[in-house]
């Protein structure tokens, strides 16, 4: 299983794009209120789904992640555990001699 | 392969204003409901009460169900990616389409401002989201393909309305009983037809989640309706749709419901059974009360059971400005109206 998490994610962000989540909906609430359909930007409605996308992919990312130190950790605990049984093993063997 | 037979009658959009009459009551016994859906059918299976005050009557609390708005909203612009993808728009064109939608129905133009909702779960922020979420995880690359109707349209918001076969008691030979609803989506899934249904939770979704809809009054209709608008094709199920809406996430799942001939005929007999009581209660003029369902309306929607609690809860008399301060009028009428 590869290490590296091949990551397909959304359309870069545009160079230059300075508008927070929060700062489009305002943007587009003020075309809402304007009455108009073509007031809404399509640019704007882009940069909603664009960071929503990014936000999901940050999500999944990082319970990815979370997913593989568990069970890195799950592993861990088994082979302390076998490595122990051998240690007594020996020393068994030792006191014998 | 194609659908011969299909009533294919389109919703119409959900910004028409709702009629101030009843249309699904008989015009003789005014009080005599005729076209039933799984709302009305349900409230009545559960307190004819409840159905008196909510149908009947046409009363809603006055402030508005987050939960209803939510629903609505979501099922709204997922039909619009739907629409759009019919229309060979683009995942990124239709999915941008879902948003306006989004964003649209959630704006109200007369107080020129958008829905406030106070719930951390379901707000219009979590709302839009869930909606992007859900397309992003499924649009483009999801295995379920809408079916297209003889029309050339998507199956999507498709209204039924079949006889229950049982005449009305009136005098009228026209009036009989009818069952109403719309279907949220039919569609393929590994070649073969499902009814999908979508639904919205702030639970987690689990094996739990899915078993409750087994028996479930709305899920025996739909499956109903398939059986008879999509004759020449079986229905081979009822696909759950289920997105979990959680503060900082949006989680979704699918599970599967199935019914049997044998359970759709005993569901259809059970109906026909309840329109029969309610014609004693019509004659009689008096719904009784099921005070052991109070709290069977323990919902995420209504935390404390019955909306109703506060009108049954005290003296006839002072029934009425009990309605008047907290209840607003409201026509919920199967032959126009849609359930989420």
């Amino acid at each position: 299983m590869s290490d590296q998490l091949e990551i397909t994610g959304p359309t870069p962000l545009r160079e230059a794009d300075p508008f927070s989540l929060d700062e489009l909906f305002d943007r587009v609430n003020r075309g809402l209120a304007a009455g108009l359909p073509e007031a809404v930007e399509e640019s704007d409605l882009d940069g909603v789904v664009e960071r929503l996308q990014a936000a999901r992919l940050r999500y999944v990312t990082e319970g990815e992640a979370k997913a593989r130190a568990k069970d890195s950790g799950e592993k861990g605990a088994k082979r302390k555990k076998a490595v122990k049984s051998v240690a007594e093993a020996l020393v068994l063997d030792i006191d014998e001699l | 392969m194609t659908i011969i037979e299909a009533e294919a009658e389109l919703r119409p959009p959900r910004h028409e204003a709702l009629t101030s009459i009843n249309t699904s009551f008989s015009q003789e016994w005014p009080k005599l409901q005729l076209y039933w859906d799984s709302v009305s059918l349900g409230a009545l299976k559960t307190c004819p009460r409840y159905y008196y005050y909510a149908i009947i009557c046409g009363l809603r609390g006055r402030t508005d169900s987050v939960h209803l708005t939510f629903g609505l909203a979501y099922h709204f612009a997922l039909e619009t990616y739907d629409r759009h993808r019919a229309l060979d728009a683009s995942h990124r064109e239709a999915m941008r389409e879902a948003v306006r939608a989004a964003l649209t129905y959630t704006w109200n133009p007369e107080l020129q401002r958008p829905w406030s909702s106070d719930d951390t779960y379901k707000n219009r922020e979590t709302l839009v989201r869930t909606v992007v979420w859900y397309l992003d995880k499924f649009g483009e690359e999801d295995p379920l393909r809408t079916l297209i109707l003889q029309n050339g349209k998507p199956a999507v918001e498709l209204s039924f309305r079949f006889e229950l076969e049982l005449a009305a008691p009136t005098s009228d030979p026209d009036e009989e009983y009818f069952y109403c609803g719309h279907l949220d989506k039919v569609a393929y899934f590994h070649d073969q037809l499902w009814i999908v249904d979508r639904k919205t939770t702030k639970h987690s979704i689990s094996q739990d989640f899915f078993e409750r809809f087994s028996p479930d009054n709305q899920m025996s209709g739909y499956y109903t309706a398939g059986t008879y608008i999509l004759r020449s094709e079986p229905i081979r199920g009822i696909m759950i749709d289920a997105a979990q809406v959680q503060v900082n996430a949006s989680q979704f799942q699918r599970g599967f419901v199935h019914r049997t001939p044998e359970q759709l005929e005993e569901w259809l007999t059970d109906v026909r059974f309840y329109l029969r009581l309610n014609e004693t209660f019509v004659r009689a003029d008096y719904w009784p009360q099921n005070d052991k369902a109070c709290n069977s309306y323990i919902s995420e929607a209504n935390p404390y059971g019955c909306p109703f609690r506060p009108i049954c809860g005290v003296s006839a008399s002072i029934r009425p400005s009990v309605i008047k301060s907290l209840y607003q009028k409201h026509v919920w009428d199967p032959r126009q109206t849609r359930e989420v």
